[in-house]
């Protein structure tokens, strides 16, 4: 295509797109009808409302096959998982109220995840420009894709459900051939292969070479075998898989060896300050970071600075070195003199090509420079590669070393700064305190190494179903912590009650067999109107509602009481 | 010969539009785009296309159920016909399979990616 062709393309896919989300709002109102109608007949009668089911399923079917197409990877996996619960509810025979109790969650959690997807997706131009290098972060919004290749059935089905209890968004082959084509036309962000095949001759390693010779970048393969003797481990590394399993497939370890191949989904985009007075300067650097996936904003007044730092807290900050009226040199000095900022990255957009100045700038406060003029391609490598180290540093410091959330004195600084944004722009907040039940008993019986992986999957999990604008952390030994901006009591009892849920559901793998595990969660917020609390009430609150959930019977969230406004 | 005139049967709209410039604006082929199976009973041999590519699950004549009929119409009876569906599981391909279909696409689609798979199976074909 020619340049010009190739805009008017882009713009007509955004537009598409944008006509898209409009549908697919129509469309959730319709299933949301629907199943409510389909709820009443149910209560009414006790018999499956077909016409409520086939009519749900069909819509499903349509958002399965479309979403990907518009850049909605992850809602068009919720809505193949609605599909499958909606066909096996129309199987005859089917017990019909668990699900249909099934079916009414998976829906709920769509709406979840279209809230998500639609609030946090890039603009559509930017999703969906063709000329466009795409950074792997700018996917970071959407869940993770999980291509499952098994042909038994069985174990195929198991991995899918267990995964998808993870938040994975999962398709399964049970063909390899056709897990080509269709990994060809929509790479998945992973790929979890048997290496083999009991139908076809041709064993995982092959097929994953040929599936390399077609494909540019190829997602990584974590293979499952039930025989792990040396050749097939060696074969397997040859191949370039980034993991083994035996079968039975502990799904908790592959998840956490997924969490660790994915690291970039969970990150929020860099955030950059630019402080420059060359405003069509500043606002065409900030367009090039944002083409990236990067939030930036653009500051002309240093006046301003130390507001904008509370306010923006940005990754990394671009400075002009001479701006008029202040030296950039000093205005680094004065951002060092507040604590809070002390290992805050400074990089110094300059002309100045002098050594010495450079140094002395240096020695005060900035860590870098960037040299004006700059092609666009360097300055966002070179914006990229300083703020990805700047946020990797920061997240080792600030991380729960095994888990890898926030630690214990970071979600509580985390509360405050989501409480002070909630109060000034008048959103709800919630704050949730979750624990594992009989912890001690799981560490007693299986061993501190499965304790702690029992640790690591709820990790996991909330990683996994959370929005990523939410705060989540490691609160002590088995308790953990969530700060879920913008959302209410109501809200949020959804989503951790789901939450609860998927865990219970998780198969663990011990010496003894199978074992499952248990969470209770107490949940406090302030609504958008309500004024005024700290992050210490809201926290007392939450930990009462959690000690009534242990006292209750485990296994539940319970609400603490509206505070008082 | 090249590939240039394709028929494609799809009844949502939205993937119809998106679907209409990935292989016109991206693969630069001529198509013509039909919202049910009737129409392109209707619309398909005036527009004598190379290359059919069918959505299987569609309100009243299903996909299956428009290969059969187009089977009997001597303009579109010999013309290969390609499945698009979100529903690939082994036994279903194989289904579309046994049923004549040449390929199956998996759904959803890349946009970007769509005319070099039908490109790619054309060239097979052949």
């Amino acid at each position: 295509m020619a340049p010009e062709e190739n805009n008017d393309f882009s713009a007509k896919l955004a537009q598409l797109r944008d006509d898209y989300v409009c549908r697919v709002r129509d469309e959730l109102t319709q299933l949301v009808a629907l199943e409510k109608q389909g709820r009443g007949e149910l209560e009414k009668d006790g018999r499956l409302p077909q016409v409520a089911a086939s009519e749900m399923r069909s819509i499903a079917h349509r958002l399965a096959g479309s979403a990907g197409t518009f850049g909605f990877a992850a809602l068009g996996g919720r809505a193949r998982v609605l599909e499958n619960q909606l066909d096996r509810a129309l199987t005859p025979g089917a017990k019909v109220s668990p699900a249909w109790v099934a079916v009414r969650k998976s829906l709920s959690t769509l709406q979840y995840d279209l809230q998500r997807d639609i609030a946090n997706a890039a603009p559509a131009s930017q999703t969906l420009n063709p000329l466009q290098e795409r950074m792997p972060h700018q996917d970071s919004n959407q869940l993770a894709r999980v291509a499952v290749v098994e042909d038994d059935p069985h174990v195929g089905e198991d991995l899918l459900l267990t995964l998808e209890h993870f938040g994975f968004a999962v398709s399964l082959f049970t063909s390899p051939e056709m897990a080509q084509k269709a990994i060809l036309a929509m790479p998945p962000d992973a790929i979890v292969l048997d290496q083999h095949f009991a139908l076809t001759p041709m064993q995982g390693t092959e097929w994953v070479r040929q599936l390399q010779q077609s494909l540019c970048s190829m997602p990584p393969v974590l293979f499952i075998s039930s025989s792990r003797d040396f050749p097939t481990l060696y074969e397997i590394a040859e191949a370039g898989g980034r993991g083994f399993f035996s079968k039975p497939v502990d799904v908790p370890q592959l998840v956490s060896r997924l969490e660790k191949l994915l690291p970039w989904r969970q990150a929020e985009p860099y955030r950059v300050l630019i402080v420059d007075d060359d405003r069509p300067l500043s606002e065409r650097f900030k367009l090039l970071l944002e083409r990236q996936g990067m939030v930036a904003e653009t500051l002309d007044q240093p006046t301003r600075l130390l507001d904008e730092l509370h306010r923006f807290r940005p990754d990394l900050v671009l400075m002009d070195l001479y701006l008029p009226g202040y030296s950039g040199v000093t205005l680094a000095r004065l951002v060092r003199l507040q604590q809070e900022w002390c290992s805050l990255p400074i990089v110094y957009l300059s002309a100045e090509t002098d050594l010495d100045r450079q140094l002395e700038a240096m020695d005060i406060g900035a860590d870098d420079f960037i040299a004006k003029p700059i092609a666009d391609n360097h300055f966002v490598a070179s914006v990229g590669v300083r703020v990805r180290r700047a946020r990797e540093l920061n997240d080792l410091l600030r991380q729960d070393r095994m888990t890898g959330l926030l630690n214990h004195a970071l979600i509580k600084e985390e509360l405050g700064h989501e409480l002070t944004r909630a109060t000034r722009e008048k959103t709800a907040l919630a704050v949730v305190m979750l624990d594992i039940d009989r912890f001690k008993g799981i560490n007693d019986r299986y061993g501190h190494a499965t304790g702690d992986l029992v640790i690591c999957a709820l990790a996991n999990l909330l990683r996994q179903r959370l929005r990523r604008t939410d705060r989540i952390g490691r609160y002590g030994g088995e308790e953990f912590m969530a700060v879920l901006p913008g959302c209410g009591l109501a809200q949020v009892q959804s989503v951790i009650d789901q939450v609860r849920e998927h865990f219970q559901a998780i198969p663990f793998v011990s010496d003894e067999g199978e074992f499952f595990v248990t969470l209770s969660a107490g949940v406090a917020a302030i609504e958008a109107d309500g004024r005024g609390h700290s992050g210490d009430q809201l926290l007392a609150a939450a930990d009462g509602a959690l000690y009534q959930a242990k006292n209750t019977g485990r296994n539940r969230v319970v609400l603490a009481a509206t505070l008082p406004g | 010969m090249d590939l240039e005139r394709v028929l494609y049967v799809e009844d949502d709209k939205s993937i119809q539009a998106v679907a209409q410039l990935a292989l016109e604006t991206v693969g630069g082929l001529q198509v013509c785009i039909c919202s049910s199976g009737e129409e392109a009973l209707d619309k398909g041999p005036g527009f004598s296309p190379q290359l059919i590519l069918l959505d299987v699950m569609m309100p009243g004549m299903d996909g299956p159920e428009t290969l059969i009929q187009m089977r009997q119409l001597p303009a579109l009876a010999k013309v290969p016909v390609v499945f698009m569906t979100a529903r690939t599981q082994e036994s279903e391909v194989q289904g579309y399979l046994a049923q004549g279909a040449m390929e199956v696409i998996p759904k959803p689609f890349d946009p970007m990616q769509l005319a070099n798979q039908v490109r790619a199976i054309w060239t097979d074909h052949r």
